[in-house]
């Protein structure tokens, strides 16, 4: 009986903790949907309303005609979609390569692809330009304005190969061993052992991906021209210029711009858990 | 491990892939034809980016063989970037919004049209036509005898405040302040603690920590940002530290004022917690229809001189071909055409860019409709041109972060700071490209 009133104890001081823990990661939500469905003068009220005191709907129309949101989405969707895809081919066969071969320079080659991680963007982004724009193939500017520039160039991800390389590194020995001397090959090894037992480390790769690709920004921008092939963040810039922020047409759009996002959040999230406890890094 | 026999081919393939891109690589793209639509790249977005849009219809329809592609970068700074990165690929647009330190830049790697012979050519401007824009925009434009570019879109300073407070507390809602030594004195009245918790509930003024507003103070208090010839800065000259001190004063000591990283304080005036505010004439755009207090509009208070910065951006054109740049030049000159910037001035609050616009019916409504405005236009005539050192750039964001941050969060005193800024942004003058 006090075990259980002990433990009971326990479980509602935990409980509390993960409320709070929970309402901080809510309130931003529910601050933004909150804010999406003020109008004119509440939103710079002080003290802020919690509950806005008539319900605004005319922000979203509004926000999603202003820009052309529909393109934008399909845009991201296509883009993000074949990054993905890309991003687990690529990181997956030179993961499985640092993890499972052994050839000369392998560290000094993984450290070299690391060490690319430390590059900021303002660094590369004009040299990969000129780049694109002297490359064969598409219109005036080579690839610049084309969807090649927004998808080609972010095929291959550091991160992603590191993240699987540790996953692949985490495999038992014995495994390995039995499979070499059961007379595995190495292509066989990897899509019969090593991939079905990552499932939880490719969808983190994916949803990692997909998520970046969805908040790119300043890349996209300078490398389009036309709106017919501009994503979803460029949409969302337009609502926050440097004389003032149109606030609830921004939270309007961020609400809608966010809902795939959560929706692939929801599907995907047993396999992140696993995965980020498996490799040891704990968010 | 496991596996070793593949690695050479692994690497063959990996170097035979990078050779066959290199291999690739082109050479250099030829100069598009006339055909080719004309290129504008800007950075107008949000409420700002339709009125352009919709000019840049006009011109369309009015010039139905000449096609612009007006291209929106919602942000400065990827504008900058694609501007500097389309310039190295060998593939600029025709004609683009520019900071003058962008300019310098832009000039030195021989990127742009001079205007001058654009403006002698047989579409050019006469004597008249020139006289008809603000002297002040095309001083800006020039380096070393040359106009390089076109003033666009220009903005001034205007102070806006809360007519309904200043009733509150007994001020005149229409008599604003007309020098920084009143405004302090109505800061100090409008910040109003009536319960008595030690917490004012409204404040005097709200404001950025911005080096913009100790750009004006300077100026305004007879001393300069660079030297004359700007290859030195002279922010941290007397003038300099007593307007950093002022600053400082009002901001920070005489506890009347809400500081904010970015525009927050906007909000802050918005909702009716703040008497004042300083910010731009195209912020009233921003504002229209998100207060609900009589609004008040009146011109820049003054220091020892009546003046300020004119800010903005300015457009160039790029070198491509004679007859682009032709058209190019045809279009910039008829968007500042007496009829476009008095539209685009009116929808947009900001600058027209030549003085008989201020007589165009479009024009004068909108004056008549929003008291005040004229006089904030009117600051044009006082008004000085911004530095153009190719090194003022980054030498104004070192000011900013090194001086005006740590003096306004109590970190240090406006000389030294001052001073420690000057040495690193003459470092930016000397070596700035």
């Amino acid at each position: 009986m006090h075990e259980a009133v002990l433990g009971l104890r326990r479980n509602w001081a935990v409980h509390a903790l993960l409320i709070v823990g929970a309402l901080s990661f809510v309130i931003p939500f529910y601050w933004m949907i909150g804010t999406s469905l003020k109008g004119g003068a509440e939103l710079f009220e002080t003290p802020p309303t919690w509950f806005p005191r008539s319900l605004e709907f005319g922000n979203y129309p509004e926000a999603w005609n202003t820009v052309p949101f529909p393109r934008y989405f399909a845009n991201t969707i296509f883009v993000a979609v074949s990054i993905v895809l890309g991003v687990v081919v690529t990181s997956g066969l030179s993961a499985f390569a640092f993890a499972f071969f052994r050839f000369r320079g392998r560290e000094g080659i993984f450290n070299g692809f690391l060490s690319t991680m430390m590059v900021p963007e303002p660094v590369y982004i004009i040299s990969s330009y000129v780049l694109l724009y002297h490359l064969p193939g598409g219109g005036r500017d080579g690839w610049i304005d084309d969807y090649s520039a927004l998808i080609v160039p972010w095929l291959a991800h550091v991160f992603s190969i590191f993240l699987l390389r540790q996953h692949f590194l985490s495999f038992p020995r014995d495994l390995v061993d039995a499979a070499v001397i059961d007379g595995c090959s190495p292509v066989r090894f990897l899509f019969v052992i090593v991939l079905p037992l990552s499932k939880a480390a490719l969808t983190t790769v994916c949803l990692f991906t997909f998520i970046n690709t969805w908040n790119s920004f300043l890349w996209p921008l300078v490398v389009t021209n036309s709106d017919t092939i501009r994503p979803i963040q460029v949409g969302l810039a337009y609502f926050a210029q440097e004389q003032g922020t149109e606030h609830g047409l921004m939270m309007a759009a961020a609400v809608f711009s966010i809902a795939p996002l959560l929706v692939a959040y929801f599907f995907a999230q047993k396999q992140i858990i696993a995965s980020l406890t498996h490799t040891g890094l704990k968010g | 491990m496991i596996m070793n026999g593949r690695s050479k081919r692994v690497r063959g393939a990996a170097l035979g892939c990078a050779a066959l891109t290199f291999a690739s690589c082109g050479g250099d793209r030829s100069a598009p034809d006339a055909s080719e639509p004309i290129r504008l790249w800007h950075s107008m977005a949000g409420r700002l980016s339709q009125p352009l849009d919709e000019l840049v219809e006009a011109y369309g329809q009015a010039h139905p063989e000449r096609a612009i592609e007006s291209v929106s970068m919602p942000s400065y700074e990827a504008l900058s970037q694609k501007i500097m990165a389309a310039v190295a690929a060998g593939g600029p647009p025709d004609v683009a919004q520019c900071y003058e330190a962008w300019t310098a830049n832009l000039i030195e790697n021989e990127s742009l049209a001079p205007m001058d012979p654009l403006f002698a050519g047989p579409n050019g401007l006469s004597a008249e036509s020139r006289a008809d824009i603000h002297a002040i925009f095309l001083e800006g434009a020039t380096q070393n005898g040359t106009v390089w570019s076109f003033p666009f879109n220009k903005s001034v300073r205007a102070l806006y405040y809360n007519k309904d407070l200043y009733r509150r507390v007994g001020l005149d809602p229409e008599r604003p302040p007309r020098t920084w030594e009143e405004y302090r004195a109505f800061a100090k009245r409008l910040t109003v603690d009536g319960d008595g918790d030690g917490k004012p509930e409204t404040f005097g003024v709200a404001s950025q920590i911005t080096v913009t507003m100790f750009e004006n103070l300077i100026v305004q208090n007879g001393g300069s940002l660079l030297t004359e010839d700007e290859t030195r800065v002279a922010f941290d000259s007397p003038e300099g530290i007593e307007a950093l001190e002022f600053m400082a004063d009002l901001l920070v000591n005489d506890g009347s004022a809400i500081l904010s990283q970015g525009y927050e304080y906007q909000n802050e005036f918005l909702a009716g917690k703040v008497g004042m505010i300083e910010g731009s004439s195209v912020s009233l755009v921003f504002m229209d229809g998100k207060y609900e207090f009589e609004l008040g509009l009146a011109a820049l208070p003054a220091g020892v001189r009546d003046t300020q910065l004119v800010a903005g951006t300015d457009v160039v054109i790029f070198r491509t071909t004679p007859e682009r740049e032709r058209v190019a030049w045809d279009f910039v000159k008829w968007f500042t055409d007496t009829e476009q910037t008095a539209r685009w001035s009116a929808l947009t609050g900001y600058l027209p860019v030549r003085k008989s616009a201020m007589t165009h019916p479009v024009l004068v409504d909108k004056l008549e409709s929003k008291p005040g405005l004229g006089e904030v236009y009117g600051q044009l005539e006082r008004a000085l041109p911004q530095p153009k050192a190719p090194g003022w750039y980054a030498g104004r964001t070192i000011l900013e972060r090194e001086a005006i941050e740590p003096v306004l969060r109590g970190r240090m005193q406006p000389a030294e700071a001052l001073r420690a800024a000057a040495t690193k942004a003459n470092r930016e003058l000397a070596g700035g490209l």
